[in-house]
């Protein structure tokens, strides 16, 4: 029996965004620019889907900007032809967010051992100068949670123009994010970690601070994203979003349990295994751990032949596993350690659990051995 | 239930046949492509597109596919003493390290490690067992891609439990059955040379990315000076072309290399002859050797007679000198013996 726990890389499809996107793939297809009375339903669709996104930003319907998914969308807040040391950014970043800022020679801000980057240590490196901050609500690989309305609330304080932007893709599925990026003013979000479709996702920007468009043609999504929507896409990420936002209290007090009761018997099985981040500092659906003693490449190996998706949370186009440079920024000390992501959602079972702690640690036995025998 | 293999694929079309055979004899395989190199390269082992056509192939054959990451161990074991070599005026054989370091150490131990029985890989060679029921490394059939000399390094350890399921082929048919299964890689063309230099900067944009290479001079046997080189590291013992320097009569060669100073001298081909070359490192398949043996200096070399002594090799007849840092390999008839590094 396989097991799952790998949602923090692609979450399985929702039901609710399956069946929402059939009829948009043949009865009800058209182009939502169209004139027509199907192009208007199309059009319609967007609307609605707009206003899901709204509600679970805490942005206006015509805030929202339909992308390709969260490296688009985090490409286009970080914008292009700012000038050295105008970028400010967390150490801990996607790369989404970390190569375009290197690029324009960002400001680089430490973490902590946690990961957690400080509200001052941002405002450490923010002048009048600075054009651009941009701290994700939640570290992709840990976890992590940032405080990023205090972030926001410093900058502003500090240089009311800069725009204040954060990667919520994985804080999506978890947090309330009008209440904790209350004051930012971008934020990027993506279909496929919270059970809607890869390849769609959206940047929300507080009305007239949009950075000039990437994409530009046709004049769709205001002018600020050209190109034919992907409408089937969008309506299984707002179906998407819609069921996360509906069950959220319920699946997060059930994925709190089943995290902690995984955590828990990892410890308990695994000697000298520790969780890379304090629970009161990271989501309840990303468990990081490392290993002593053994490298992750070989343990992912093992897991994957007993079909135990996860990850070590890092990975290069190659697919070969490399070193983290989120580990790297919070100082884990990684040589001759193994770095596993562990991360449930929304399908996440009783049963994938008791799975994971019953193969967990007999791979790790085996790999501490030298040899299965 | 069937023997379990680690296949190296590399996204050539030699470790794809490999892969292939080892399927039809119905082993258990899983392919591997070893990320060793991530830096610049013409293709040879280890860039991107060579993992996505060895995936591809993998699923041709319907075997999984994983990618190892020896990145690190790579720059350990063989780029950084490929520099340093060259710094200290020796000619590095990579391809020989990355055997000795990466596919028969590490990757076996890992596949060990993984509960794999065996590994293969889609080298032309093939392993022989003697009546005592020890094994040796033995030439492949097709002498144009023998490898046996870049293999010569395994032991009785990994012998026992490696496979060259293309040792019996020859390069030709290999395509042919490569193109007659539909593989991918059926027409890709061979790997070139060191897969971590590349054709359009070679040794000398590498090494002197690494920390610089110095200019020196040419002189006769006599002292005159003849010409310059702009890397001194970069000239081999036996160099004939490159140097520059010409109306001197009959050819010239560089007889030595004198890095401290860098001097390059340069005389006549009898001034290269030698009638025995010291070596170290030595490496047995089985017991430690001495006698007559056939010894070969390079990778595509002629064998020649020789005594193998305890720490050099006693040409029967004098041969060009064979520039320190590469291998000796010796040979009993199509068998290695064992081999080590010439000094």
């Amino acid at each position: 029996m396989p097991a799952y726990l790998d949602h923090a890389a692609s979450s399985p499809l929702r039901p609710e965004a399956f069946d929402a996107m059939l009829p948009w793939f043949n009865e009800q297809h058209a182009n939502p620019t169209a004139s027509h009375r199907r192009g208007r339903r199309a059009r319609q669709a967007l609307d609605e889907a707009r206003a899901v996104l709204a509600e679970a930003t805490g942005f206006e319907r015509g805030e929202v900007v339909f992308t390709g998914g969260g490296t688009e969308s985090d490409n286009l807040a970080i914008g292009r032809g700012h000038a050295p040391g105008t970028i400010v950014v967390g150490a801990t970043e996607h790369p989404a967010v970390l190569e375009p800022a290197k690029l324009q020679g960002a400001r680089i801000a430490p973490v902590d051992g946690n990961g957690v980057v400080s509200p001052e240590a941002v405002a450490s490196l923010v002048d009048e100068t600075t054009e651009v901050v941009s701290v994700m609500a939640v570290n992709n690989e840990t976890g992590t949670m940032q405080d990023v309305a205090a972030i926001a609330a410093a900058v502003h304080e500090l240089s009311p123009a800069a725009l204040v932007h954060s990667d919520a893709v994985q804080a999506l599925p978890w947090l309330d994010l009008p209440l904790v990026t209350s004051g930012v003013d971008m934020l990027s979000i993506t279909g496929h970690k919270i059970g809607g479709p890869q390849g769609v996702g959206a940047v929300v920007v507080r009305d007239g601070r949009m950075p000039a468009p990437m994409l530009v043609g046709g004049g769709q999504e205001r002018d600020r994203r050209a190109g034919t929507q992907n409408v089937a896409g969008i309506v299984g990420f707002a179906a998407a979003v819609r069921a996360s936002l509906d069950d959220r209290s319920e699946r997060l007090s059930r994925i709190d349990r089943l995290a902690t009761q995984l955590l828990e018997g990892l410890i308990d099985q695994v000697d000298g295994l520790r969780p890379t981040v304090d629970r009161s500092l990271r989501v309840p659906g990303i468990v990081h751990v490392c290993i002593p003693g053994l490298q992750s490449e070989p343990l992912l190996f093992l897991l994957d032949e007993q079909d135990l998706a996860c990850s070590a949370a890092s990975s290069c186009a190659s697919v070969a596993q490399g070193a983290s440079h989120v580990l790297d920024a919070m100082g884990v000390d990684a040589s001759n350690t193994a770095p596993l992501r562990l991360s449930l959602g929304w399908s996440t079972t009783d049963a994938d659990i008791d799975f994971a702690l019953a193969r967990i640690p007999e791979a790790v036995r085996t790999l501490r051995e030298g040899s299965r025998g | 239930m069937a023997e379990r293999v680690l296949v190296g694929m590399s996204g050539g079309v030699d470790s794809s046949v490999a892969a292939a055979l080892l399927v039809d004899q119905g082993y258990d395989v899983v392919g591997v492509t070893m990320k060793l190199w991530g830096g610049e390269s013409d293709s040879g082992c280890c860039s991107v597109s060579d993992v996505d056509d060895a995936r591809w192939v993998a699923n041709q054959l319907d075997i999984e596919h994983h990618v190892f990451n020896f990145g690190d161990e790579f720059l350990e074991h063989v780029v950084n003493p490929f520099v340093d070599t060259h710094r200290s005026g020796g000619t590095p054989n990579p391809c020989i390290e990355c055997n000795r370091h990466i596919k028969f150490d590490l990757f076996f131990e890992r596949a060990t490690v993984l509960g794999f029985d065996r590994i293969a890989t889609g080298h032309y060679a093939r392993i022989a067992q003697l009546d005592d029921g020890t094994f040796r490394m033995q030439r492949s059939i097709d002498p144009l891609k023998d490898q046996s000399y870049v293999l010569h390094m395994l032991g009785q350890d990994v012998l026992g439990r490696v496979m060259l399921p293309i040792g019996g082929w020859n390069k030709p048919e290999l395509r042919v059955e490569a193109q007659r299964r539909g593989l991918l890689t059926a027409t890709k063309p061979d790997s070139q040379d060191v897969c971590f230099i590349t054709k359009s900067g070679g040794r000398e944009s590498f090494l002197g990315a690494r920390g610089g290479l110095t200019p020196g001079v040419i002189i006769t046997e006599d002292g005159e000076k003849v010409g310059e080189v702009p890397a001194t590291e970069l000239v081999t013992i036996g160099q004939r072309k490159g140097l520059n320097v010409s109306g001197m009569g009959e050819p010239q060669f560089v007889v030595d290399v004198d890095l401290q100073e860098s001097i390059v001298t340069i005389g006549p081909r009898r001034s290269l002859q030698a009638g025995e070359t010291g070596f170290t490192q030595p490496v047995w398949a089985h017991q430690p050797f001495t006698g007559r043996a056939h010894v070969q200096a390079s990778a595509h070399g002629e064998a020649l007679r020789a005594a193998v002594e305890h720490d050099r090799v006693v040409w029967e007849a004098d041969r060009d000198r064979i520039a320190p840092g590469q291998s000796l390999v010796f040979y009993d008839n199509d068998l290695v013996i064992g081999g080590a590094i010439a000094t």
